[in-house]
């Protein structure tokens, strides 16, 4: 049902609109895992990956019936991610679990130590840069596609990404891989 | 975009894919909390659109109805009262009396007198008894 459907979101969120809300299951399963690493990349933290994507689709759910999406699902759904974790991880700092004393500096414990390399030298560019290049190299997302997601002019997105890219390309890590061209 | 800021060697773009990659998946029970809250959402927000639907045509219904019967009262007068002010009386008679003069072949003499004797009438509230 959900990975062969052949329908566009378009045609599903109508689907779902005119009463078909079996159709949602196909609009979760098609956008899941993008939500899950973006829910993941802002947050650093499973518990919280788990409750932004919970927390995304409820949001999704309740925009029905009379949902009608005037660009991509992708675009419509990065600043629910977003918002939500943001939300997210303002809560668990008003409600620690552990006590005062107990609790680390940093709030998210797996976000000071990135498991990859890499994660270590996108974390050394702001976070505007990081964002321009997940989503252009991680999400593959077309300039235009990053401009209109981020509501900026489409000449911000590409200084922005030339800028990132300049100063990853000055990291002799990165440099290893221009040389093997 | 062949533009030299959009662009990676291929290795490096792979290697990018893999370090955002979340180190656990999404488990079952998860999927199965989210589609069931979802479709329980969405069916409860259809219902609450078809009771706001049925509450909206069920009030411009009973307006229609009030304004409607409003309208047919207002429009609905004694057959006695020619000059519809709401009351019987001489004047009505008179109305009457001209219209026959200026030719109208249906008012006879009979009906004239007869709504001029009506509307002399007293009754208790001293107007025309009808």
């Amino acid at each position: 049902m959900t990975a062969t459907d052949s329908r566009s979101d378009l045609e599903i969120i109508d689907a779902i609109n005119r009463g078909d809300d079996d159709a949602f299951a196909v609009l979760y399963h098609r956008h899941r895992e993008w939500v899950h690493r973006l829910a993941w990349r802002f947050t650093q933290n499973q518990e919280d990956t788990l409750d932004v994507l919970q927390e995304t689709f409820a949001y999704l759910a309740r925009k029905f019936p009379g949902l009608t999406l005037t660009a991509s699902m992708t675009t419509f759904l990065y600043p629910v991610v977003k918002n939500t974790a943001i939300v997210v991880r303002k809560r668990k700092r008003r409600e620690p679990t552990l006590s005062p004393d107990t609790l680390p500096d940093r709030p998210f414990p797996e976000a000071a130590h990135p498991t990859h390399d890499l994660q270590i030298l996108l974390r050394n560019l702001s976070d505007e840069h990081q964002e321009v290049v997940n989503l252009r190299f991680v999400d593959d997302l077309s300039l235009e596609e990053i401009a209109t997601l981020l509501k900026i002019p489409l000449g911000t997105v590409k200084s922005r990404l030339h800028h990132a890219l300049a100063e990853l390309r000055q990291n002799p890590r990165i440099q290893k891989y221009y040389e093997n061209i | 975009m062949a533009n030299d800021f959009d662009q990676l060697p291929a290795d490096l773009i792979n290697q990018l894919r893999q370090s955002a990659q979340t180190p656990s998946s999404i488990p079952v029970e998860l999927d199965a909390v989210i589609l069931h809250d979802a479709s329980s959402s969405i069916s409860r927000r259809r219902r609450l659109r078809k009771m706001i639907l049925a509450a909206a045509s069920l009030s411009a219904a009973a307006c229609l109805t009030i304004f409607g019967t409003l309208w047919f009262s207002a429009q609905s007068y004694d057959p006695d009262d020619i000059n519809h002010d709401g009351r019987i009386s001489i004047a009505d008679a008179f109305t009457l009396a001209r219209k026959q003069a200026a030719g109208d072949a249906t008012i006879t003499q009979q009906r004239i007198d007869q709504l001029t004797l009506a509307s002399v009438r007293l009754d208790n509230s001293g107007g025309a008894a009808r």
